[in-house]
């Protein structure tokens, strides 16, 4: 127990309720001389402490909600919640502001600058420490703390698994188009530059080689063994939108290609969407890159790769003829694409539904009838629906979306380690809350009733 | 004396009963309606189907009227209220009856008043010319002057020339003009129910602004075409990105599309004839009307059971257009008797919904929640035990109401109680009344009622303002369509959200009764003061006196709104705001009694008139009471705002796999968890006492505000339902006020003591011995409100 909360307890007005708080157990008997070691693990136990960081975690929280209004929220989840320090900029206040008071905050003001702020891993883990030092120190086996225990430890939990969710969690996307087969899936998060041949021995089949995202973001030049050629990353865009062939647009499409149904597309670069925008809408990254032979400055083929261009996207709408690299009589395909995981087994659509209330267009429900085939040729089907994913090989499948024109459907593939701890989390905290709130209720009703 | 108080208080509590059970009573039984008039609340109780969902005709009158003039009923031409159901009558035989009109006098063929509005503007020569108005001064004609000069041929030839010219030229904008006012007055009537608030956009539509802001639709249909050109060149722009002109042209668009899909009967997804058999399906009017058998078949007995519905509902429309009541009421009573036989279920929530919007039970809440407030008040300042009671009993029945009302929503939605933003703002209230009546139960005081039915009173006018964009029972998106989550993760949270709120009320509460002590305990002792002590005197008085007067102008104002801006109550409510504004000087006359204090020509102790406020000042018992409120509620609060937050996590994970997103709202509920956790561990911690945590739970208040309206308003994550403008503005003011309230708390307050309410001379007794308890040890005897 911490000297402060010793000295200010007993002279806090505090109802008597209090009574069964940590707070106001009886001081632990006097030492002759506290060592160092205990002197420090009674600092982390304090309650100040707690109240510090529960301070800084509202302000925390705070901004990693403000600035998913600017920037997409898989980059606020990385920068605010699982890395040890931010830097929050001044500009979030003013976005608080255009939003809360329109008349004093003018749209166009922009503020420079910037601060640093504990992120999530730093105020995690200190709350971690601050909670164990402190049963640590207090420990002490009661009935009447028997509650708070089980809610601490229930609270240990919840940290634990949002660590092991934020270290081990994938996820990943199956697009499957009506009756067909993929038994792959998309990992929406990092995307991937892929360079394709087809198999000499075995017809049908792809020899792939992968460039990873984090080499891609940069420009520079890519040189590997494996590769056929060097690389060279000229830009990167962390989204891009794809513009139509309406007709004011024409002749003045920056970025033109043309689509396999003849018409041009455009491209140009975007602002980063939130993860979860009220659209709820993908990035679409798109690359500017080179590529050379070997050693040399020779270019063999220029292209401006997307993944609106990849075939499988979610967000198909036309599709392109593939960007390829000539290379000695050779043709390799490249594409820009989320980062493939191949699965044991695969999975056939059969039927999607987009079932709407009668007579609106306000959808009622969407489902997809599939067909699983597993990797010893076992079939089964299975309906997949909102609310009721399917359970497969440690990983979950939800109905996330569906293909323009309900041509085929789009699963959420999850795999997370950690998925219980939460459930046991969630009842061990309400159990130990019950427990504690309890005998404070009635051990002051005791006392209301006596008096 | 004493009698006679108690005597007093019985004839108060006994007439003030009657009148509630009365006037409850009354709205209860609605008068029956007699056979020389229309039945129109037996017709109200037919069902149709809108949105996907089946519900009276009374639900889509009043939702359609509620969102063209923002209210449930409208003003006739002699300045009645009428019901929405007359109204939409009106609106869906205005077809038939222009039609006969227009048969009865071909010559007019606009037979409404707007053909001789002066709408059209016609300036140059060659223009006049083509009209064949060259003699002609003026530039402003009407419809009518148009057809005298060119003639029935002279207007066809005109439409046909439209096809090939500029629609932007001169003569093109004329055509269209012309254009839409033919096409669309067959829908004439004069019903002023167009809400328009844009000074703009009223003089877009030639209109001029007048009391009230409504307009009928003959006044807009001249120049309609005007509208529809601006409401196309906006709709081209992101909704977000629009100015308010521009918004307002676009709702006003979208107003004039209903009326004309009610007129039609084919409003985008309205579908008013029921199934005629078993398996048939809802169908439109139009679409009904066109599958009726051609003439001569008519006599066919399956075809007239294959549409009976569509028959019957032609029949009643018709007989309504010819003034036949007693045809109309047959047929009313026919068609609701064999839908009975067909869809008895459908028929039963159709009858008790259309009775439920008869009753507004939620706006009687809301007029019994200002009742029990004032009957709270009274008890104080009476102090009489049944005064309290009465209250009590009050506060009883007015929950008895509200929770009546939250089961019939219920019932009719076949959904858990939270399903959108309106019933959540419905639920919290009730569950903040709950709660708040559990703690009264405790304490009998009259001090949880107040803030019950502050709270509820509020969270009403807030749901209030959220009906405004339509129907309340929506259907469900897909991703929500589970009861039991509904039922598990929404209501917890909710709950949590509430319980928050009530110890931020108990938190004001307390505020404000500090404020009181330290003004009454300065006037009683009426020693000499320093310039700070002037300076925090003077400030607890005006702010004492300020929050009081806001709080009587709010509830008055916000009677006056939930009733739906009634005109006759308006001078009513203006004057009350006045004289409640006159309490104002309250503030100066306490100053000035304080200064004579000072200057030695006055005794200390409380001026004439100022003892009332004794009622309001903090005990010791009071103290401890509040803050144990506080406490107790936080503790609630804890428990089930965490519960539903992680509930909400555990739902996310089952339905697409992601227990905690970082989306905003959540992180709205996470932040709530927090803040009743650091407000319990930093009491746990001795870091703050009595004020702090009553400043800790305003702090409360703005977070929960934030995580209920706030995060809403970011237009970012998956719960980014209720964009508006008004809910921006009161989360801005809320938070305002709580800051305020907070710079308030922290004024130095040296003097601040708990209030001992005896005379001057027995102060000199020993105090009362602190209530012992069996657990604390220890004496708990300063009485001194610690400033930490």
């Amino acid at each position: 127990m911490s000297d402060t909360s010793v000295k200010a307890a007993p002279s806090a007005p505090a109802p008597p309720v209090t009574a069964a708080a940590p707070a106001e157990a009886p001081p632990a008997a006097p030492r002759a001389r506290p060592s160092f070691a205990h002197q420090a693990l009674r600092a982390l136990a304090s309650l100040r402490l707690t109240v510090f960081l529960f301070v800084l975690s509202i302000l925390l929280v705070f901004f990693g909600t403000l600035a998913q209004i600017d920037s997409g929220i898989w980059s606020t989840v990385k920068d605010y919640f699982r890395s040890f320090v931010v830097w929050v900029p001044f500009q979030l206040f003013v976005r608080f502001g255009q939003v809360f008071w329109e008349e004093a905050f003018s749209k166009e003001l922009q503020v420079g600058g910037s601060f640093p702020f504990p992120a999530g891993w730093t105020l995690g883990g200190l709350l971690l420490v601050n909670l164990l030092a402190a049963h640590a120190v207090r420990f002490k086996l009661t009935w009447a703390r028997a509650g708070v225990y089980t809610l601490h430890a229930g609270l240990i939990i919840l940290l634990l698994g949002e660590l092991i969710t934020g270290l081990t969690q994938v996820e990943a996307s199956m697009t499957i188009a009506k009756g067909e087969t993929v038994n792959f899936t998309d990992v929406r998060q990092y995307n991937e530059l892929a360079i394709l041949t087809p198999n000499p021995d075995k017809p049908g089949e792809d020899l792939v080689v992968t460039v990873p995202q984090r080499l891609l973001t940069r420009p520079g030049r890519i040189t590997d063994d494996q590769l056929p050629f060097d690389v060279e990353v000229k830009e990167y865009w962390k989204n891009s939108t794809l513009l139509d062939p309406t007709p004011e647009r024409r002749g003045r499409l920056p970025n033109p290609r043309t689509a396999l149904n003849g018409a041009d597309y455009g491209l140009t670069n975007e602002r980063e969407g939130s993860g979860v925008d009220t659209e709820a809408r993908e990035d679409m990254p798109a690359l500017k890159v080179a590529f050379l032979r070997k050693g040399t400055e020779e270019v063999l083929a220029e292209h401006l790769l997307s993944v609106w261009y990849y075939p499988n996207s979610v967000r198909r709408i036309v599709e392109f003829p593939a960007q390829t690299v000539g290379l000695d009589g050779k043709t390799y395909t490249v594409e820009l694409r989320p980062k493939r995981e191949y699965k044991a087994q695969s999975v056939r659509l059969l039927e999607f539904n987009h079932d709407l209330y009668p007579g609106t267009d306000k959808p009622k429900n969407f489902s997809s009838l599939i067909e699983v085939i597993d990797g010893d040729g076992q079939r089964r089907e299975v309906k997949i629906h909102m609310n009721n994913p399917m359970w497969y090989g440690g990983e979950t499948y939800y109905q996330h979306a569906y293909l323009d024109g309900n041509e085929g459907t789009i699963l959420q593939v999850v795999r997370n380690p950690g998925w219980f701890m939460p459930y046991l989390s969630c009842a061990l905290v309400t159990l130990g809350m019950l427990v504690h709130f309890g005998t404070t209720l009635v051990h002051f009703l005791q006392r209301r009733a006596v008096s | 004396m004493k009698q006679t108080s108690r005597n007093l208080s019985w004839v108060f509590v006994s007439v003030s009963g009657l009148i509630v059970l009365l006037s409850l009573l009354l709205a209860a039984v609605p008068a029956a309606e007699g056979p020389k008039e229309f039945h129109l609340r037996a017709f109200g109780e037919l069902p149709v189907t809108d949105h996907g969902r089946v519900k009276p005709i009374d639900t889509l009158a009043r939702v359609s009227l509620l969102i063209l003039s923002g209210k449930q009923e409208y003003t006739d031409a002699d300045g009645q209220a009428q019901p929405a159901v007359h109204w939409l009558l009106d609106v869906m035989t205005a077809v038939v009856k222009n039609g006969d009109e227009r048969r009865r006098s071909p010559e007019r063929p606009i037979p409404g008043p707007s053909a001789d509005v002066k709408a059209y503007r016609i300036e140059g020569e060659e223009l006049k010319k083509r009209f064949q108005l060259e003699g002609s001064t003026a530039s402003l004609f009407s419809f009518n002057d148009l057809y005298r000069a060119l003639g029935a041929e002279g207007m066809k030839e005109l439409a046909e020339e439209g096809a090939n010219i500029d629609p932007t030229s001169p003569l093109g904008v004329l055509i269209d003009q012309l254009n839409w006012h033919t096409q669309y007055s067959a829908f004439e009537t004069t019903h002023k129910v167009f809400r328009i608030d844009h000074d703009q956009v009223i003089a877009l539509l030639g209109l001029e602004r007048r009391k009230g802001l409504t307009y009928g639709f003959d006044e807009l249909l001249p120049r309609v075409s005007h509208l529809h050109r601006e409401a196309e060149r906006v709709d081209k722009i992101n909704p977000k990105q629009r100015d308010p002109y521009e918004k307002k042209v676009w709702d006003v668009h979208q107003h004039v599309t209903l009326y004309v899909g009610l007129a039609r009967g084919n409003a985008k997804t309205l579908h008013l004839i029921a199934p005629s058999f078993p398996g048939d399906k809802w169908k439109t009017l139009p679409e009904a009307l066109r599958d009726l058998p051609g003439r001569g078949e008519e006599d066919d007995a399956a075809a007239l059971r294959v549409h009976a519905s569509t028959l019957s509902f032609q029949g009643m429309l018709v007989n309504y257009n010819r003034g036949e009541r007693e045809a109309f009421n047959k047929e009313v009573a026919d068609y609701a008797a064999r839908l009975r036989k067909e869809m008895p279920a459908d028929m039963d929530r159709a009858g008790s919904e259309s009775g439920f919007n008869d009753f507004a039970p939620f706006y009687r809440c809301m007029l019994l929640y200002v009742f029990v407030f004032l009957v709270a008040c009274v008890s104080w300042m009476w102090r009489s035990p049944v005064i309290t009671w009465y209250a009590f009993a009050l506060m009883a029945l007015t929950v008895l109401l509200h929770t009546w009302a939250l089961g019939m929503r219920m019932y009719i939605q076949k959904r858990p109680p939270v399903t959108n933003l309106y019933s959540s703002a419905v639920f919290i209230g009730w569950a903040t009344v709950l709660i708040s009546l559990a703690i009264e139960l405790k304490y009998r005081n009259a001090l949880a009622l107040a803030v019950a039915s502050l709270t509820g009173f509020s969270t009403l006018i807030i749901a209030h303002y959220l009906s405004g964009s339509g129907d309340t029972l929506e259907m469900m998106q897909a991703v929500l369509d589970t009861n039991f989550w509904l039922a598990t993760h929404v209501t917890t949270v909710t709950i949590g959200y509430s319980a928050t709120f009530v110890a931020g009320f108990f938190g004001i509460v307390f505020l404000w009764m500090m404020l009181v002590t330290h003004m009454l305990s300065s006037l009683r002792e009426g020693r000499a003061l320093s310039f700070w002590g002037w300076v925090v005197f003077g400030t607890c008085a005006v702010a004492a006196c300020v929050f009081v007067i806001l709080l009587a102008v709010g509830l008055l104002n916000g009677l006056w709104y939930g009733s739906g801006h009634r005109g006759s109550l308006r001078m009513l409510v203006r004057g009350l705001s006045g004289l409640a504004i006159l309490g104002l000087l309250f503030a100066p006359y306490l100053l000035w009694h304080r200064i004579k204090q000072a200057t030695g020509s006055a005794p200390p102790g409380l001026p004439p008139g100022a003892r009332f406020l004794e009622s309001f000042a903090l005990t010791e018992h009071t103290r401890r009471v509040l803050v144990w409120m506080m406490y107790g509620t936080i503790c609630f609060a804890t428990l089930f705002s965490f519960v539903g937050t992680v509930l909400g996590g555990i739902w996310a994970d089952y339905s697409w796999g992601r227990f905690w997103g970082w989306d905003p709202k959540e992180n709205g509920a996470l932040l709530i968890v927090i803040m009743n956790a650091l407000i319990l561990h930093a009491r746990w911690g001795g870091m703050v006492r009595d004020r702090g945590v009553a400043v800790l739970t305003l702090v409360g208040n703005m977070v929960t505000m934030w995580s209920w309206f706030g995060t809403n308003q970011l237009g970012r994550g998956l719960h980014a339902y209720g964009f508006n403008d008004a809910l921006v503005q009161m989360c801005r003011w809320f938070w305002v006020s709580q800051l305020a309230l907070i710079g308030l708390a922290l004024l130095p307050l040296r003097n601040w003591r708990d209030y001992k309410p005896t005379p001057l001379a027995e102060a000199t007794l020993p105090p009362p011995a602190p209530p012992v308890t069996h657990r604390a040890k220890g004496k708990r005897g300063s009485t001194r409100i610690q400033p930490r």
